[in-house]
């Protein structure tokens, strides 16, 4: 176990370093200046030039890759070309927010799953099983940045009850938690939903119907518990999709978290800035995923045999 | 299994309808039958703004001596400052680094005007007037004395002295900084006494007194300490600087002022990245005043009540940018494009007729603007002709490069490349991501932009076509010119107008580059904001005045 454990975190550090070095690379070949981006279309050329020597791209790409990799090992993630101030700041400004969002989009997102696939699987022909497929296909076919839309047209624009955009407080989250939440909601639903009818028709499921137990016992305790396995997975996959990919969320929600930092970012061709936020989410994303394969093992005990 | 087959089909239906409902009412803001454009029009007092506009500014440039110590910005007596403005802006500042002279970003120059002053101030109609100074004089074609105000603090309450507005100018006068363009290049101060000094240029420099309006006051700390510009921006203005952070700028009212307590207590500078959540911010209420709008975004406020226009715009022009180094450095051929290009047409359609068309190499909006001759006018016979005689009689391939930088940009090339093709000239266009279209624009032989007066005199775009400027944005260097532009900048009050139409008639019978039209920046205000004015310049200045209920 413990083998395995020094062997994924080794795995990890190495998945984080290829894509750090990745990014850096191909952020490179992209065309557009740092430079003639921060200064004016007419600034004259020495201007343009100062420029480069203050970000250091007048240096050799390799010289630059050494640099930011130093500064890297040590916790320093450089200057944002584009604010001035250190990567750092910038990213812990934006990724709780990014990270409170995400929380509250997971949160909905599997409350609705767990009951409602709980619930279409135990009763197939029932009014929640009709309700977990309108749900689920609205979700897998309205695209979040189309749902958000109206979502603000709706509550923000008619009826004025929440903030159309921004972070102003606790409301703020409200729109872009529930329009998130709602384009994750379709795959953890179907994937409950198959394991779930799959572990009810197993046999220790009958001998808990025979011990005499209550059927929301033995469907939330015990068929849940095996049933969560692969939604764990998708729950994994998820993750990473929150962090990175709330990106459309929220530009549509003018919501400043990391994806619109990131945005930002890139049409500037701030390359410290771009780093550190993959650097970030990247290593977020991976330490996740550790976390989850561990829990697989938690949860259920026949990985754990493999394993030792 | 049938069962759910149906139940999605119906759900997708639903979709389907509600895409329709969305359509037909949430987009929908009009009431029908109703239309208070011109109402809303006329209530900003901005569309007849222009005229008064160049005026009230050769008002001010002519008076050579001018004693007043009523200052531009100073506000209504009232009962202090109440209230808040938020602006939605498409763009975040420059950088966090609030050191107004190293750029020319739009927000930087709004929190700028409000944060900093500067010796001399303009008014709503471009006109100047007192600013740290109370009382100027232009001595001769190169020097300007100036009294100082006394008793004014920086917002850390540092008094203000001559030594910060020596160190203030001077550095400009060196040359490293952007906004080095808007002086002569070894411009300095002499201190003749604490609240005397003379601005003195090495060579003639007659449109001073713009420029001394436009530069910013610093404290002499920050300058020799350049790391302080990172703590935030720090100045003598109506407002100071509280902090930017996430979206927004945040500057609140700086009740010491010395021209008065502003009436408006907080402003804040938001950037939106999403046109669409820009527009939605404004009608529900999140941000007062979106700067800078759209047609589209015009037509959602349209007859709505809530809100008004405004279109005190700097002077501002959309351009189709050449490069001299290719076919068009031939001048048949440019002259050719004038002619193959519906400029009118283009404007009234996909501008929406909100950009008047000029007949000169200055926007319409300038100071000392005038229609010139020939006009250019829509003709492909002549621009055939044109062509035959140049250089390139069968015919050429153009590069241009498109983006989503200027308004409508894709649609207006699309334009401009089938009306060249009328004439038998090839456009191969590439679009480009913004970043990639504004680093490599003089690589291709033609392509939109935008140019904008900073500081309200036509030296500004005049100055593009000359030296570095010219050289780096439209690779022209033509000794002609040069001297033109150099006259026009020597020229006093008396020979100004002569000479400005001098180097605009040159640029223009050259055709050095396609001025397409005008770009009236025009800015959608919630009616709760009352008294909005702007001045022609970019910044906000005139905040200060408007009175939020």
């Amino acid at each position: 176990m413990r083998r395995y454990l020094f062997l994924r975190i080794l795995q990890s550090i190495v998945i984080v370093a290829a894509i750090t070095v990745t990014v850096f690379i191909v952020l490179r070949l992209s065309a557009g200046d740092p430079a003639r981006l921060r200064a004016p279309v007419f600034a004259s050329p020495d201007v343009i030039e100062q420029y480069r020597r203050d970000f250091g791209t007048d240096q050799h790409i390799i010289v630059q890759l050494t640099r930011f990799l130093w500064g890297a090992v040590r916790g320093d993630l450089g200057t944002s070309f584009r604010f001035q101030e250190p990567v750092m700041d910038l990213v812990l400004v934006a990724l709780p927010r990014t990270l409170a969002l995400a929380g509250c989009a997971l949160t909905l997102a599997l409350g609705v799953t767990i009951i409602l696939g709980s619930l279409a699987a135990l009763r197939p022909n029932s009014i929640w099983s009709a309700l977990a497929t309108v749900i689920a296909t609205i979700g897998q076919s309205a695209p979040v940045f189309w749902t958000g839309a109206l979502m603000v047209l709706f509550f923000s624009v008619r009826l004025d009850w929440l903030p159309s955009g921004g972070f102003t407080g606790v409301s703020s989250l409200a729109l872009p938690a529930v329009a998130v939440a709602l384009s994750i909601i379709p795959t953890q639903m179907r994937v409950l939903r198959s394991s779930m009818s799959a572990v009810l028709k197993e046999d220790y499921i009958q001998t808990a119907h025979a011990f005499g137990l209550s059927e929301r016992r033995i469907t939330f305790h015990y068929a849940l518990k095996n049933a969560s396995l692969p939604l764990l997975t998708v729950i994994g996959v998820d993750i990473g999709y929150l962090l990175g990919g709330v990106i459309v969320a929220e530009v549509v929600f003018a919501f400043p978290g990391i994806g619109e930092l990131a945005l930002v970012a890139l049409n500037a061709r701030d390359y410290p800035l771009v780093q550190g936020i993959t650097i970030v989410t990247a290593s977020i994303f991976v330490v996740v995923n550790l976390l989850i394969d561990l829990a697989y093992s938690r949860i259920d005990p026949r990985i754990r045999m493999e394993q030792s | 299994m049938a069962n759910s087959i149906i139940l999605e089909a119906l759900t997708y239906s639903m979709l389907t309808y509600s895409i329709l409902y969305a359509k037909l009412h949430l987009f929908e803001t009009t009431k029908p039958n109703e239309d208070h454009m011109g109402h809303t029009h006329s209530d900003a007092q901005g569309t007849n703004s222009f005229g008064t506009s160049r005026r009230g500014f050769l008002a001010g440039a002519t008076g050579l001596a001018f004693y007043s110590t009523l200052p531009l910005r100073a506000a209504a007596q009232g009962s202090g400052p109440t209230g808040s403005v938020v602006y939605g802006n498409a763009e975040p500042p420059t950088s966090n680094y609030w050191d107004p002279a190293a750029g020319f970003g739009l927000v930087d120059e709004q929190v700028a005007s409000l944060v900093h002053d500067s010796l001399l101030a303009f008014d709503a109609d471009g006109g100047i007037g007192p600013g740290l100074a109370t009382q100027w004089d232009v001595t001769s074609d190169r020097t300007v004395r100036l009294t100082l105000r006394e008793g004014v603090s920086f917002h850390d309450g540092t008094p203000l002295t001559a030594q910060d507005v020596k160190a203030s100018i001077d550095r400009l006068g060196e040359g490293e900084l952007a906004q080095s363009m808007v002086v002569t290049p070894g411009i300095s101060v002499s201190i003749l006494s604490p609240t005397e000094i003379e601005v003195a240029s090495p060579e003639a420099f007659g449109v001073i007194l713009s420029s001394l309006a436009f530069i910013k006051i610093l404290p002499k700390a920050n300058i020799d300490n350049p790391d302080n510009f990172g703590n935030g921006a720090m100045g003598t203005g109506p407002y100071r600087f509280v902090g930017f952070e996430g979206n927004d700028v945040v500057l609140e009212a700086n009740e010491q002022y010395w021209g008065g307590a502003p009436n408006v207590e907080s402003v804040t500078f938001r950037y939106i990245e999403d046109a669409q959540a820009r527009i939605n911010a404004l009608l529900s209420g999140q941000v007062d005043i979106l700067t800078r709008v759209s047609p589209e975004d015009l037509a959602r406020v349209k007859g709505n009540d809530d809100f008004y226009i405004n279109t005190d715009t700097p002077p501002s022009q959309i351009v189709a940018i050449y490069q001299h180094n290719g076919p068009l450095g031939d001048l048949k051929v440019r002259q050719a494009l004038a002619h193959a290009i519906d400029r009118e047409g283009i404007a009234a359609s996909i501008m929406q007729g909100a950009n008047p068309v000029g007949f000169s190499s200055l926007p319409t909006t300038a100071a000392y603007y005038e229609e010139l001759e020939p006009r250019f006018e829509f003709n492909l016979e002549r621009a055939r002709e044109l062509l035959a005689e140049s250089s390139y009689p069968d015919g050429v391939t153009l590069r241009m490069s498109t983006s989503t930088l200027v308004p409508n940009q894709l649609e207006i090339d699309q334009i401009i490349a089938a009306s060249l093709q009328a004439i038998g000239i090839n456009v191969e266009v590439e679009r480009l991501e913004v970043g990639a279209f504004r680093t490599s624009y003089n690589t291709y032989d033609i392509n939109l932009n935008t140019l904008a007066i900073f500081n309200n005199d036509p030296d500004f775009v005049l100055g593009l076509y000359v030296g570095g400027a010219g050289e780096a944005i439209f690779h022209y260097n033509d000794p002609k010119y040069v001297e033109l532009h150099a006259a026009q900048r020597a020229a006093t009050a008396e020979n100004r107008q002569e000479a400005v139409t001098a180097a605009a008639q040159y640029l223009w019978d050259n055709q050095v580059t396609l001025y397409l039209s005008d770009e009236i920046w025009q800015f959608i205000v919630n009616r709760r904001i009352e008294g909005f004015r702007r001045a022609p310049v970019l910044g906000e200045n005139l905040i200060a005045q408007a009175q939020v209920n």
